[in-house]
């Protein structure tokens, strides 16, 4: 009898699954995830809203932002053949804001990053609208990523995702298996932005008087117009990408008519051609990137106005510490070649920078320390952010920027040093 | 259960073929490499995979059906490796069987002690479709247990994401995927392109589309020979967990046969091989895997010091068009007290998907991506 109890237990023993030894430390309950705490997986919308808040305190002059922004955004098929895209901003300034005038509780500005209508058939794409393109690997220095526009008016307050100006293009596309070709042509090149408003205001902030004439030769529609050709091209581990571009110089060369009785500038866009290379190749954990441009008949503010030829290079590489950290470095030098008749004005400019990113508990808190350093003007930014993830939709964020701009040999970039810190929440839905 | 040509170049093989009825037949060949036809892995339409052909005597091709021959429902084709058995056709059973067409389905229950490492080849080589379209929710919080349950502590981060993926190489073990987010709202729109190797020193190619700057941005994965620390998306599930693994890279030792979750098991310890260990997370591995559907249902993982970290389950499996899919897969982090869960909202195996689709132009062309996207979420919503 007591061996069959035993036989008996022993085979009940063997039903109930006991865990095994190795199963120890380690939790046998069930759980989903997926159904705590109201998670609804059905939503599902083509639109994109982000509500933003923005307090900063800058050292200069005391002076604050304070900023209340929502971004709607939407992307889809219109119909069956037509996607459409829209990205803008609306952003308020409280009545402390640096930008809102004395005496007004706000002060309100609309900006349209991108609205575009693009359709695209069997090997070929067609895109029309308002919209930002990039050009090149790098992703802080510019040697060919020239076309769209920036940002600098508020370069310690901007992030550089908003940093790029959407301009009327029309694209064109056409793909084929691993390479694709795009010619863009934009009716009307935008200028790059600088924290004075207005060239008048530039030239007077730089010459220290306003006692000049200014005569600005902005060429309208069509006569501002650009066309950029390029070809890329995809194979295993390596990328390239070749550019053909006619340019409008996003910064004006001011060109001396008259000297009396008061003087008289008119500010030009000159036109000029650039031949760009690009490649970037994955080994092991890093990203080499190599770009080189060619750039015939520019003339940089830096050079006081004089027409000249460079060849920009620049080298840069992304490093991934095993998903731990990400390290990118980027450089680049701007060789100019002056005309036998001009001595060279300046020494070559060139740009380092460095930025270096870490994630923590799970993506939930990410740093991001960014320098760099540009000639002319002896330009140095160094930042440091915190962004914190409250909820998937719920970030805040701790952004401290300096700007040191260490003289100001011309009009661009025509930067004022400033500290800032700024506290950012954005919400999503 | 994958066919693939590695399965096929291993010495010694015998077929069975199983009937929806329960009925066996098993195919005897005095030739060799008689499973090789199994190869063509085309035509794998829901009900229909192959066809198996009879030249004189004996079984000499499987090739895939052609329009028209008769499908027999519930049927199933499925073939064995064990080492060390002489395989012998039966003539007599193959005449039954000629231009039949079978559903993939399950392998038998290996009858000698089985090897590990030819199971786990199995496991890896188990047919999951040649592409697929699939709807996921990723759910991660931290959480602590209170009387016998587990509770999260914080809101339930969600990712949902959409993803079409396609196998490609000569054995059908290199994928290229895109995957765009749908949810949260702070990342709608990011989009992945991924092509993942078999090769094992070869690197996984990735590009971003951050819709933020309107770039795509390659990406740099981490060095092969050091272990990836990242996780998916932010859950617990590492880049290494969802690695095809390599039967080479690792050692079996087969434990024990039990039950688990009321389905037959395999328990299986894999230890990584010392080239391994030295770019893995874990010094060990406990899996427990289905002897009849050839999946793992559960996996525990120890980190390199050899203490519990992970524990992996999966649940939910349901069958479609011929493939076994798990449904809901848990991630238990017991080091972080952090559990994930990752469900498989929808899923159609084997769409008809466009090659291009899974290059850099569906990352920027919308239209493009968008028609063909729309025609698979058609496709969903049809079955």
């Amino acid at each position: 009898m007591l061996r069959r109890i035993a036989i008996f237990l022993l085979l009940a023993a063997s039903s109930l699954n006991v865990p095994a030894a190795e199963s120890e430390g380690f939790d046998s309950l069930d759980f989903d995830v997926t159904t705590a705490g109201g998670v609804d997986t059905t939503h599902d919308t083509r639109w994109r809203h982000t509500l933003s808040y923005e307090h900063g305190w800058a050292e200069e002059g005391g002076s604050i932002v304070q900023r209340l922004a929502w971004r709607p955004q939407w992307d889809g098929l219109v119909g069956d053949r037509v996607f459409f895209s829209l990205d803008a901003r609306l952003r308020v300034y409280g009545s402390q804001d640096r930008f809102t005038p004395a005496g007004r509780d706000h002060t309100g500005r609309m900006r349209i990053r991108s609205l575009f209508l693009q359709s695209s058939g069997e090997q070929w794409a067609v895109q029309g609208g308002y919209q930002v393109i990039n050009l090149g690997f790098m992703d802080i220095v510019a040697v060919s990523d020239v076309f769209a526009p920036w940002d600098f008016s508020e370069p310690a307050w901007t992030a550089p995702e908003d940093a790029r100006l959407g301009q009327p293009v029309l694209a064109v596309s056409h793909f084929t298996g691993a390479g694709s070709l795009h010619a863009w042509v934009n009716v009307r090149a935008e200028v790059t932005r600088y924290p004075v408003d207005g060239l008048g205001e530039q030239v007077a902030a730089l010459l220290g008087t306003t006692n000049f004439v200014l005569d600005d030769a902005a060429p309208d529609y069509f006569a501002r117009g650009e066309v950029v050709l390029r070809y890329q091209h995809s194979q295993g581990d390596i990328e390239q990408e070749y550019i053909l571009a006619s340019l409008v110089q996003n910064d004006p060369a001011f060109e001396t008519t008259a000297l009396l009785p008061v003087p008289r500038l008119r500010a030009v866009y000159p036109r000029y051609t650039m031949a760009a290379w690009g490649l970037s190749r994955v080994r092991d954990n890093v990203l080499w990137k190599v770009e080189a441009a060619w750039k015939q008949g520019i003339r940089p503010a830096d050079t006081n106005g004089v027409e000249v030829d460079s060849l920009d290079l620049g080298v840069g590489m992304e490093y991934n510490a095993a998903e731990d950290w990400r390290l990118t470095l980027e450089a680049s030098r701007y060789f100019r070649r002056y005309p036998s008749t001009v001595a060279a004005t300046t020494d070559d400019p060139w740009q380092v920078a460095a930025r270096w990113s870490r994630d923590f508990l799970n993506q939930t808190l990410s740093v991001v320390a960014f320098a760099a350093r540009s000639q002319p003007g002896r330009v140095t930014t160094t930042s440091l952010s915190l962004t914190y993830r409250l909820q998937d939709d719920w970030i805040v964020e701790l952004a401290a920027t300096h700007v040191d701009v260490g003289e100001t040999t011309a009009l661009a970039p025509l930067l004022e040093t400033a500290s800032a810190t700024v506290l950012r929440t954005r919400y999503h839905w | 259960m994958k066919i693939s040509r590695n399965m096929f170049q291993l010495p010694l093989q015998f077929a069975e073929i199983k009937l929806s009825s329960g009925r066996r037949l098993r195919t005897v060949s005095r030739r060799d490499n008689v499973q090789d036809a199994l190869v063509s892995r085309e035509g794998r339409t829901p009900g229909a995979t192959a066809a198996v052909e009879r030249t004189g005597t004996y079984l000499s091709r499987v090739r895939k059906c052609r329009p028209g021959e008769r499908q027999v429902e519930g049927a199933a084709l499925y073939s064995q490796v064990i080492g060390g058995l002489e395989h012998v056709f039966n003539p007599f059973t193959l005449s039954l069987l000629a231009g039949l067409v079978f559903l993939v389905a399950p392998p038998a229950p290996v009858a000698a002690a089985p090897d590990p490492r030819a199971i786990m080849q199995q496991v890896i080589d188990r047919d999951d479709g040649e592409a697929r379209y699939t709807r996921s929710v990723i759910a991660t919080c931290r959480y602590r247990k209170q009387g016998g349950k587990i509770k999260c502590v914080e809101r339930p981060r969600v990712k949902i994401l959409e993803g079409v993926e396609k196998d490609y190489g000569p054995r059908g073990r290199d994928t290229r995927s895109v995957t765009i987010v749908l949810e949260p709202a702070a990342e709608r729109g990011i989009g992945f392109l991924q092509y993942d190797y078999d090769d094992p020193d070869r690197e996984t190619d990735q590009w971003m589309y951050l819709s933020a700057l309107g770039k795509v941005k390659r990406l740099v994965s981490g060095k092969t020979d050091e272990p990836k620390r990242g996780t998916l998306f932010g859950s617990e599930i590492g880049y290494e967990d969802i690695e095809r693994p390599h039967t080479e890279d690792y050692v079996y030792t087969l434990l024990r046969e039990e039950e688990w979750d009321g389905r037959p098991t395999w328990v299986i310890e894999s230890r990584p091989t010392p080239k391994r260990a030295r770019r893995s997370n874990y010094s060990r591995a406990i899996q427990w895997i289905d002897r009849e559907r050839m999946l793992t249902l559960r996996v525990l993982l120890y980190d390199r010091g050899g203490k519990p970290v992970k524990q992996i389950t999966m649940s939910n499996v349901f069958r479609q068009d011929g493939i076994w899919v798990v449904g809901r897969l848990n991630v238990n982090n017991v080091q972080t007290r952090r559990i994930t869960t990752m469900k498989t909202e929808s899923i159609v195996i084997n769409p008809e998907v466009d090659d291009e689709l899974l290059t850099l132009r569906t990352l920027t062309d919308g239209t493009f991506r968008e028609r063909r996207l729309a025609a698979l979420r058609a496709r969903l919503r049809t079955e």
